[in-house]
């Protein structure tokens, strides 16, 4: 069998705060083959951006292996990575496209950029047509591209992220909140284009997105997040249709206009990420379910024919071998 | 009704100068908002939302050209009060939650203690008091541990924690005007159905208007009185939630009604508003939609009237069309 495109071995990022140490992510594991679109979802705060920054190697992790097609890539240090070989076979879109974008660089440049520092020689009629069908396939207006970022509105500059990102045909395309910024007319535009460049290209995609009408649409598999760990991994089918965490039930019942699910309510704070107890499940407290088993052990993520999930009581499961 | 508007914007125009051209940004944009009021202002994407509330919060950069026929807000004239006037009435009687939460936070100071300054300019409180006050306001955002949270930095949160804060921000100076661009874009439905509420609440509570920005229509239609539909820098349609969704009038309102991606189950079943924005640096006809309209005919090229339905409901079109009759 050969080795998954992109593969997290028990990833952690602690950061050190002055009220405690702060589990961002918490021991991830994830693999996306090859061609594959993994979907990433959860509430806000839960650590789907701490996770993108660790992979994309913006951060480094606290402990944990990253690997692409086998190869570690998880101890090269940040800083150095943004020069590596590595670094054009994954690209970024980020949340925040005013963070990605340098305000001195007009829109053009911006595009260009992966393409001249990664791209190998390129003339200025290549790097020209480039960036001219980075912005066609976007729907972002060409006469956009002279201008400054401060000169964009914010939907525009989500536009001018998701550009620069692709036009390096990366292997492997991260993509956090893509559409958040974006109306449903160019939304629609956006998500076909992925549709597109998987089908021509094979690329594979992690696809955050609170949008779960959006993910269900676009995604092959889904990891649901909650306060840093990963609490349920399945098909994307398997997920809307048989939930067996009861945060994910509960994620899906407030979709608005969810088919004939009740509406489950979340009562209760939820647990601080800042020095969780290891021996409690991080949705204990929240959870309609909860019991004392769960704050005496932490549920482990176990898989069952393709279908991962972290609590004691699963949902959906009778015809699982118990 | 007869209540003197909070906010009464008459014909204003914004034009930006760029390297290549002017950016004819808005033209003969019009509203009025009444106390407690909650207004939609919907639209594609660089159709002029954020554009129109920094110019009702004067906070367009010196290459914009504004002119308004009129531009009053709680009885200040915004053409013509001086810089400190402005900037007192922007800290204590209007408020915007910038689209990009994080670049509006001050970056170097902690979040309660961002919160503190205001809830303490706003009300001669003690230190102490407004500590708890901030505690309560980030409790009340569903920031997850707000004791401990009180301390961190912008840097240190999540997306949609960052737009959490600008929201317990904006609330602590009690505005009577909140301009909220896009304060729910990165929160799950659950996150932002609370602060949504919230919005609501404060709202009926003290009269606070309310102008949305947004792109989800399904949740601006639950929370909006009244919406104001965007199109290339024209307000094309306005009226009330009802008039809007169940009687839109304009043709471009439809289109964008229709292209809401919920309960397709296939990309390809999907479809977008055809034609595109059109450049506004360019000499624009009077409809800027003229282009891209299913129903324009040669009359289309003539000024554009603006048609009253009624007591409530304009369109800017010269073939209004009724979508369900
Ligand atoms: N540099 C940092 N220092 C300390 N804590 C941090 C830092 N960056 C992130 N965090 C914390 O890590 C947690 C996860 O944040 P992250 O940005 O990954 O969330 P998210 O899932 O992307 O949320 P959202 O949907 O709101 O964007 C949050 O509690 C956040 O406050
Ligand atoms: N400083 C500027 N100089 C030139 N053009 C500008 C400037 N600021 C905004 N624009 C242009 O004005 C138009 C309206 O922008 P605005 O930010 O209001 O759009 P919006 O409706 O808020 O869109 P979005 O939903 O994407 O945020 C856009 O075409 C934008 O490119
Ligand atoms: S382990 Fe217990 S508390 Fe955790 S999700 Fe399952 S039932 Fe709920
Ligand atoms: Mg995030
Ligand atoms: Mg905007």
């Amino acid at each position: 069998m050969t080795a998954p495109l992109l593969e997290l071995e028990n990833v952690a990022k602690i950061y050190p705060t002055g009220s405690g140490q702060l589990h961002a992510v918490d021991g991830v594991s994830l693999t996306i083959s090859r061609g594959e679109s993994l979907g990433l979802v959860g509430e806000s705060g839960c650590g789907k951006s701490t996770l993108v920054r660790v992979l994309s190697r913006l951060i480094d992790p606290t402990t944990g292996a990253i690997r692409i097609d086998g190869q570690s890539i998880g101890d090269i240090p940040a800083r150095r990575f943004g020069t590596h070989a590595e670094r054009k076979r994954i690209q970024v879109v980020f949340q925040d496209p005013t963070d990605s974008l340098n305000p001195q660089f007009r829109i053009f440049d911006s595009i260009a950029d992966p393409l001249r520092r990664l791209g190998g020689r390129k003339t200025r009629t290549e790097v020209t047509e480039a960036v001219h069908e980075a912005a066609r396939i976007t729907r972002l207006p060409p006469e956009l591209l002279s201008r400054y970022p401060h000169q964009l509105s914010g939907g525009q500059k989500a536009r001018v992220g998701i550009a620069r990102a692709i036009i390096l045909r990366p292997e492997l395309l991260i993509l956090d909140e893509p559409t958040s910024a974006l109306d449903v007319s160019v939304q629609v535009v956006i998500l076909q284009l992925l549709g597109e460049l998987r089908e021509t290209l094979g690329m594979s995609y992690l696809f955050v997105s609170h949008d779960l009408n959006v993910v269900k649409l676009v995604c092959d598999r889904v990891a649901v997040m909650y306060l840093g760990k990963i609490i349920e991994c399945a098909p994307v089918k398997d997920i809307f249709e048989r939930p067996a965490h009861p945060y994910t039930k509960a994620l899906l019942s407030a979709i608005p206009g969810a088919a004939e699910m009740e509406r489950v309510r979340l009562d209760g704070e939820p647990r601080s990420p800042i020095d969780p107890d290891p021996n409690v499940c991080r949705f204990y407290g929240r959870c309609p379910m909860g019991q004392e088993l769960c704050a005496q052990t932490a549920p482990p993520l176990i898989e069952h024919g393709g279908h991962a999930a972290a609590c004691h009581f699963r949902l959906n499961q009778k015809d699982l071998p118990a | 009704m007869t209540q003197v508007p909070i906010l009464d914007i008459r014909n204003l125009k914004v034009d930006f100068a760029t390297r290549d051209g002017m950016v004819h940004a808005l033209e003969s944009v019009s509203f009025q908002l009444v106390r407690g009021e909650t207004m939609g202002l919907v639209g594609e994407s660089g159709s002029g939302k954020s554009v129109s509330a920094y110019a009702v919060m004067r906070l367009l950069g010196s290459s914009a050209h504004v002119t308004a026929d009129r531009m009053v807000c709680g009885g200040v004239d915004l053409r013509s009060a001086s810089d400190a006037e402005v900037a007192s009435l922007r800290g204590k009687r209007m408020t915007m939650i910038f689209q990009n939460a994080r670049a509006a936070l001050n970056p170097i100071r902690s979040i309660g203690d961002q919160i503190v300054d205001v809830l303490r300019a706003h009300r001669a409180m003690p230190k102490r008091e407004a500590h708890e006050a901030a505690i309560m306001a980030l409790a009340e955002v569903r920031i997850p541990d707000p004791k401990r949270r009180y301390h961190a930095y912008p840097f240190e949160l999540s997306g949609g924690m960052c737009q959490r804060v600008m929201i317990a921000l904006a609330f602590a100076s009690e505005p009577e005007l909140l301009i909220a661009d896009e304060p729910t874009t990165g929160l799950d439905v659950t996150t932002q159905a609370v602060i949504m509420d919230l919005i609501r609440e404060k709202s009926s509570q003290r009269q606070m208007s309310t102008i949305l920005i947004t792109h989800d229509l399904t949740l601006a239609a639950e929370y909006c009185d009244r919406f104001a539909v965007m199109h290339a820098g024209h307000i094309v349609e306005q009226g009330t939630t009802t008039d809007i969704f169940q009687r839109a009038t304009h043709p471009y309102t439809g289109l964008l009604m229709q292209a809401t991606p919920h309960g397709a189950t296939t990309l390809s079943e999907l479809a977008a508003i055809p034609g595109s924005l059109p450049d506004l640096r360019r000499e624009l006809p009077p409809c800027r939609f003229v282009h891209r309209c299913p129903q324009s005919t040669p009359a289309c090229a003539a000024p554009l009237p603006r048609v009253k339905l009624d007591a409530s409901h304009e369109v800017a079109c010269h073939m209004p069309w009724r979508e369900s009759e």
